[in-house]
């Protein structure tokens, strides 16, 4: 196009008109920012390259893989028990509950039997895993909004949490402790009063960070309105957790289909209808007074003897597959498992949320500000190890 | 004051090169990068968060190269990340150093066999403190700063500009072909 | 309510697993040929399946298989969809235009299997450097002899198994020492018996 063409494009375009002093009111030039992928707030290795009109974002281009680990090609090559390592290692936030929908399939292709009280425990660190990585999107969240306080908050109470992990299974980052049949070894002789002190004094302290975060002016300001996200986008898009149910859908796995001790627990679906960034927001916070109850329910009603591990042993015998999901805190976690009778997975893909959470979001930024874009990619929470695995 | 006592003379006067002093100062406010890749990027979170607190040390996280004395490399690089990490080691001024954190950082890692992990990120960037661990503690993280902090005031391994070395892009190849045609 | 067996298929070629080809009770419906899989993707979304679980694809040594699994959110039944493909022709529609979930899904799947989705919008490598050529997840990719295949890997180690070897080792071991004692005092004995012969016979010389 010659400069001519877009002069008159711009003279004869109704949308920009000429102003009563008879100068052009011309656009202003698109400028393309990239974002990424060093950039404090993309929480990981993400690049976006967005286009910018003015104040406006007209294009958002995301750019995954910078750090593709190669999960699948390598747990080919694995047992199945040597893979379950390796799920750790996808969502780092909440390393336990990566684990689960991988056993669970392979606990139901070979048929072993999960104990009542290993169950508990599970369910009871799944929440806790929950608890944990709520507090690392509330402090990283709070630390791309401009405030610093939070996080030093959220990583105090955080340490808490892991100690509890870390003195039952023996690391405090990414445990490895679910096995195929309940647990790799029996829990701390304390680990159920320690689980109640830290209901107790985690309960004390979630109006302290509402005070700070979705009660305070300056958080609504920068969330409420502001990436709006609606229900039928959110499930053709497959969005799931706390993003949905901001968006006033329903959808939880641990209650329509429900896994280990989940069907005993008492609990509602949290939903909420707006679907901004406030809303994804203030789901998190229930979702804290949610997960505390489900661990006390735990408490009190798991069994205090037996067995932490059934017996049994990973048998699958001929051409198999499995889909299985969990809601972890992030939304739906799968595992595609296929057998084909060797001693390994043939083929395993992970469905994490992340990956495919993040592909809405060219659709939440156009038309949006330029700086509320932080604000939106922090309220979906996206942890980039399970975007790339 | 050892490390500037070259020559201790009465009176309090003690003679040494301007560049050791200068050194000891640096030590005292070494900048980290904030370049969190992986696993091993909630470790040095909490390293700086509440409990561990390296701010007492003087590690004060910057979120730009251009103000950052070390880049703390914590997790796996792969083949596409690996450009990116060498340009941002370039952007820094020097004198710089790195600090390898976690076993991917220092050679794979379980990752090690993939078709698109580096093994190792010293065959991009020189490395001057190993931390090993999957991932390692915040402690660890913390005492290999303390290393890193003892070296750089050390007038034996003083930082020589223009002496760093080339990264070998030829790891950054898809696997088969050669690395620099892309470049 | 949307019952998987309520799905038209009589007009098109469809080939249903039996549910043991799957244990978790989702119906399994196998393709072959892209215009009846487009077909039934269609009529399984106005059936009620609107979430879009996942889509991935595996290497089955004779071809390549794209998998299609399914939701529906009101009763939270789910299906599979496979779509077998040829090596040499990869192409199986892309279902984006249905569900928006799946188009960074088939993106990855054309990645790492290099399963063509025809028709999607914007068919690009996702998790690789765009000018790659491999496609890592096909069985034919061999990573240069590091990976070791599952089934030489050696499975690790059966606590029962190896504490019932260790007591065969230590019975066994028992019994050779046993053995070795009764052979010494034989041996004393003998070495005994002959130094007394001797003594009689130096005693008989005196």
């Amino acid at each position: 196009m010659s400069d001519s063409t877009v002069l008159d494009t711009v003279l004869t375009n109704p949308a920009v008109g000429s102003s009563p002093t008879g100068l052009v009111q011309s656009r202003s030039d698109e400028m393309i920012v990239n974002l990424g992928p060093q950039h404090p707030a993309t929480h990981g290795v993400l690049q976006i390259v967005l286009g910018i009109d003015g104040e406006r974002v007209t294009s958002a281009t995301p750019h995954i893989g910078f750090l593709h680990r190669n999960h699948e090609k390598i747990e080919e090559a694995r047992t199945y028990e040597q893979v379950i390592p390796y799920l750790d290692r996808m969502d780092y936030v909440s390393g336990l509950q990566n684990e689960l929908p991988y056993i669970l399939a392979i606990e139901e292709l070979s048929g072993i039997e999960v104990p009542e009280r290993a169950k508990y425990i599970r369910t009871a660190l799944f929440e806790l895993n929950r608890v944990i990585s709520h507090l690392v999107w509330l402090g990283t969240y709070l630390l791309d909004l401009g405030a610093i306080t939070p996080f030093l908050y959220a990583f105090r109470d955080r340490e808490l949490a892991l100690d509890i992990i870390e003195k039952t299974a023996g690391a405090r980052l990414l445990p490895n402790y679910y096995t195929f049949g309940g647990v790799r070894r029996d829990i701390h002789p304390l680990f159920w009063q320690n689980l109640g002190e830290f209901c107790d004094y985690f309960e004390t302290v979630i109006p302290e960070y509402a005070a700070l975060t979705i009660d305070a002016p300056i958080f609504q300001a920068r969330t409420i309105d502001v990436g709006f996200l609606n229900a039928a986008t959110a499930i053709n898009h497959g969005i799931t957790g706390p993003n949905l149910r901001a968006a006033g859908v329903a959808h939880d796995l641990r209650k329509d289909q429900p896994y280990d001790a989940y069907p005993e627990l008492d609990f509602d679906v949290i939903t909420l209808e707006r679907g901004d960034a406030y809303a994804r927001s203030k789901v998190r916070f229930e979702e804290f007074y949610q997960s505390l109850s489900l661990i006390r329910q735990c408490i009190e009603k798991a069994p205090r003897s037996g067995a932490f591990k059934g017996k049994g042993r990973v048998k699958i015998e001929e051409y198999q597959q499995r889909y299985k999901a969990v809601e972890a805190s992030r939304g739906q976690l799968g595992v595609f498992v296929a057998s084909d009778g060797g001693t390994g997975p043939y083929r395993s893909k992970h469905r994490s949320p992340s990956f495919t959470n993040l592909q809405v979001i060219p659709d939440l930024f156009i038309g949006q500000k330029f700086a509320d874009v932080i604000a939106i990619l922090g309220s979906i929470d996206i942890v980039l190890g399970e975007v790339d695995r | 004051m050892a490390l500037l006592g070259n020559e201790r003379r009465p009176e309090n006067i003690v003679l040494g090169t301007l560049d050791d002093l200068i050194n000891l100062a640096r030590s005292r406010s070494m900048w980290p990068l904030t370049f969190g890749i992986a696993c091993c990027a909630i470790e040095m979170m909490n390293s700086s968060a509440t409990r561990y607190d390296a701010d007492r040390f003087g590690f004060f996280y910057r979120n730009t190269p251009r103000q950052a004395d070390v880049m703390i490399v914590s997790g796996t690089v792969n083949k596409k990340l690996g450009k990116r990490l060498r340009v941002l080691y370039d952007q820094m001024a020097e004198p710089r150093w790195v600090i390898s954190m976690g076993a991917c950082a220092n050679q794979g890692g379980p990752f090690r066999q993939g078709y698109s992990v580096v093994e190792g990120v010293d065959k991009i960037v020189p490395v001057d403190v190993y931390v090993p661990g999957c991932p390692p503690r915040p402690e660890a993280l913390l005492q290999a700063l303390l290393l890193l902090r003892d070296k750089v005031a050390d007038p034996d391994m003083r930082y020589i500009p223009g002496t760093q070395m080339e990264a070998d892009f030829d790891v950054l190849a898809e696997p088969g072909k050669d690395g620099r045609e892309h470049l | 309510m949307a019952d998987a067996n309520s799905i038209d298929t009589s007009d098109i070629q469809v080939r249903r697993i039996p549910e043991a080809a799957s244990v978790g009770g989702e119906t399994v419906y196998s393709f072959e040929d892209a215009a009846a899989y487009r077909s039934f993707c269609e009529r399984a979304f106005a059936k009620g399946y609107n979430f879009p679980n996942c889509l991935t694809g595996l290497d089955m040594g004779y071809g390549l298989r794209s998998v299609l699994n399914l939701r529906n959110l009101d009763d939270f039944s789910e299906i599979t969809i496979w779509m077998d493909v040829p090596y040499d022709a990869p192409h199986v529609p892309s279902v984006t235009d249905i569900w928006g979930g799946v188009e960074w899904h088939e993106r990855e799947a054309y990645d790492l299997l290099g399963i063509i989705y025809t028709g999607h919008p914007d068919l690009r490598r996702i998790l690789l450097e765009d000018h790659w050529t491999i496609h890592p997840l096909q069985r034919r990719y061999d990573t240069g002899g590091y990976l070791i295949p599952s089934w030489e890997a050696q499975a690790w180690p059966n606590w029962e198994e190896m504490a019932r070897l260790k007591e065969e080792e230590a019975k066994k071991a028992a019994e050779a020492a046993k053995k070795r004692a009764e052979e010494a005092k034989a041996k004393a004995a003998a070495a005994k018996a002959a130094k007394d012969a001797e003594d009689a016979a130096k005693e008989g010389d005196a």
